[in-house]
């Protein structure tokens, strides 16, 4: 015991005052934490109890004037034809990107599951729009579904189809969102999809096969149950980043036209730093925050945790 | 039976060519747009193929959009911010994951904070607030944002956890110093899931726009992102000028894309987990 010590403290003779400083820092589980857990508080948990706090004021930034008034700020938003709109458009978002997208990821994945240099490649290519910018994403959209110059418009109509107004007419501009962000995630979801898939063992459906169990018997009996981790792992995420969606909206159509593409998360944004109404704002971030939350909270707490995802 | 096989096989290769196009495409129409003037860039019907290469398009972005201050903004943001959040989670999950203290639980919990609330929900009382002690428009504000990550923290906690505790002991008894321990036995241990958390750390700084568009009123510390919607939304004269747009994309993509295209294994693997091998 005593050569152990003497070995620590002449291997910590050797090194400065600096060294040995940051070494005893090490032994203090409170200073590891400390800057972390610090602006985790100030710059989380603080802010979240002062938006709450906000959310039952009228605060005029300019005057700097708050007043108390209960639960107006929640009754404006309810009672406002904007609000409702923006929550229908939510919601509608959510659901197609749930239904659509989440058929379209699992095709994608069943479809791409091979070991080719070939399929390896489509992969690849499928990922590449979940690691650049969605602001990338945004302008190279707004560029292909140019009313007027538009390589979208232009493919229609050689091939005869009438064009569309896509981002710039209030009947369209949700759906060509919609398509955005679908093209965006799906080759994100086929390769979670496809990670599932390889996670199933293969005696599984050896065993299967020697049952003449059919291809589609097959497909509901065993992928899919199988899967379901992936698949819930997919609905709950897809599901709250309908509610946090907020670049592609700021870039693309402001909301417009007519608020038809403006979803929950660009409306405290502008309720909150556009038109100064911090407290409306607020009551609406608060609503985003309890959606956002709840889900979070199912897929943290109820999904099997000893699959990893990012 | 071969002619059947024959066609499964074809019709296998067209979808997977069509597949190929719907990803493909919108980048190579970004590419050549970049380099096509002005007026052949708003042709219609538009030309497949640039007639002309208008190299020139990328320097005008550079100096007139004023890019190379955006892009030293986003290198020094991206990066710095990187370090910050991989370092401060490191010592946070480190402590968490092989230290004994009374807290430890209920810090824990705490620490997972921003797993429940999303930025879109509280980025106006930070605005409030750092508007208040006057720190808008600085590199510090959006550091600090980026000091705590949740599920950075929970991520390298579950990493340390599985370094087996013997090899800690077998190196303090060899009379190795805390730091040695760290830097010499934890930090190789968890060399793979570090490469991943700094590679998404990085990719989603450099990503980033929520952040820089709602805590920043001026150009000071404003990154790529930003300044590429402010070319995107900029008309001059009628025209929307698409071929400066795409050559500021570009210059936005083609760092993550080069990196995509040498690591691609690794990056598939830090967004998916490792069941994509």
């Amino acid at each position: 015991m005593s050569t152990v010590r003497m070995n620590e403290k002449f291997e910590l003779k050797q090194h400065g005052p600096v060294y040995r400083f940051f070494n005893s820092l090490l032994k203090c589980p409170y200073v590891l934490m400390a800057p972390a857990l610090i602006t985790c508080i100030c710059l989380t948990i603080f802010p979240m109890c002062f938006g709450f706090y906000l959310s039952f004021h009228k605060w005029d930034p300019i005057s700097g004037r708050k007043k108390f008034v209960g639960m107006k700020n929640f009754e404006y938003l309810f009672n406002s034809e904007d609000f409702r709109k923006v929550m229908v458009n939510t919601i509608i978002f959510m659901l197609v990107t749930l239904f659509v997208g989440l058929f379209i990821k699992v095709l994608l994945g069943i479809f791409l599951n091979k070991r080719t240099p070939l399929h390896n490649l489509v992969q690849t290519v499928a990922f590449t729009p979940h690691i650049i910018a969605t602001v990338s994403v945004s302008v190279i959209f707004m560029w292909l579904m140019d009313p007027k110059n538009g390589a979208f418009n232009f493919v229609l109509s050689s091939l005869g189809l009438p064009t569309s107004n896509w981002l710039k007419s209030a009947d369209s501009a949700l759906a060509s969102l919609l398509i955005v962000s679908i093209w965006q995630t799906c080759g994100h979801g086929a390769l979670l999809v496809i990670a599932g898939l390889r996670s199933i063992p293969e005696y599984i459906y050896e065993a299967a096969k020697l049952d003449k169990s059919t291809p589609v018997k097959t497909f509901t009996k065993i992928t899919l149950p199988l899967l379901s981790p992936t698949l819930m792992y997919l609905i709950i995420t897809t599901s709250a980043s309908a509610f946090t969606s907020f670049d592609m909206v700021k870039m693309m159509t402001q909301g417009g036209p007519d608020n038809a593409t403006n979803l929950i998360a660009y409306y405290v944004y502008q309720q909150g730093l556009m038109f100064n109404q911090y407290g409306r704002a607020m009551a609406a971030a608060f609503i985003l925050f309890l959606i956002t939350a709840t889900l979070s909270c199912v897929n943290f707490f109820g999904l099997d945790r000893k699959v990893h995802y990012q | 039976m071969s002619t059947k096989t024959f066609i499964k096989r074809a019709a296998e290769c067209v979808l997977l060519a069509v597949l190929f196009l719907v990803f493909i495409f919108p980048f190579y129409w970004t590419l050549i747009t970049s380099v096509k003037g002005m007026w052949e860039a708003i042709e219609f019907p538009p030309t497949f193929w640039p007639r002309e290469f208008v190299w020139s398009n990328y320097v005008e972005v550079w100096q007139g959009s004023n890019f190379s201050h955006y892009t030293k903004n986003s290198i020094i943001l991206s990066v710095g911010a990187t370090i910050i959040q991989i370092v401060s989670s490191v010592m946070a999950a480190y402590a968490f994951a092989r230290m004994e203290f009374r807290l430890k639980k209920p810090l824990f919990i705490v620490s997972l904070a921003d797993i429940m609330i999303p930025s879109q929900a509280i980025f106006l009382p930070i605005f409030i607030m750092y508007s208040k002690i006057g720190i808008l428009n600085t590199y510090l504000s959006y550091f600090l944002i980026y000091i705590y990550s949740g599920s950075t923290i929970l991520f390298f906690r579950n990493a340390f956890m599985q370094v087996p505790e013997e090899m800690m002991e077998a190196a303090r008894l060899d009379g190795a110093s805390e730091l040695s321990v760290m830097f010499k036995v934890m930090m190789p241990a968890v060399r793979p899931f570090l490469i991943t958390q700094v590679m998404l750390a990085f990719i989603q700084k450099w990503n980033g726009y929520f952040w820089i568009q709602t805590l920043t009123t001026n150009d000071n510390i404003r990154t790529l992102p930003i300044a590429l919607n402010s070319i995107a939304s900029q008309v001059e004269g009628f025209i929307s000028r698409w071929d400066l747009s795409m050559a500021g994309n570009v210059i936005l993509m083609s760092p993550l894309l080069i990196l995509y295209i040498f690591a691609n294994k690794q990056i598939k693997v830090a967004f998916i987990g490792n069941g994509i091998k």
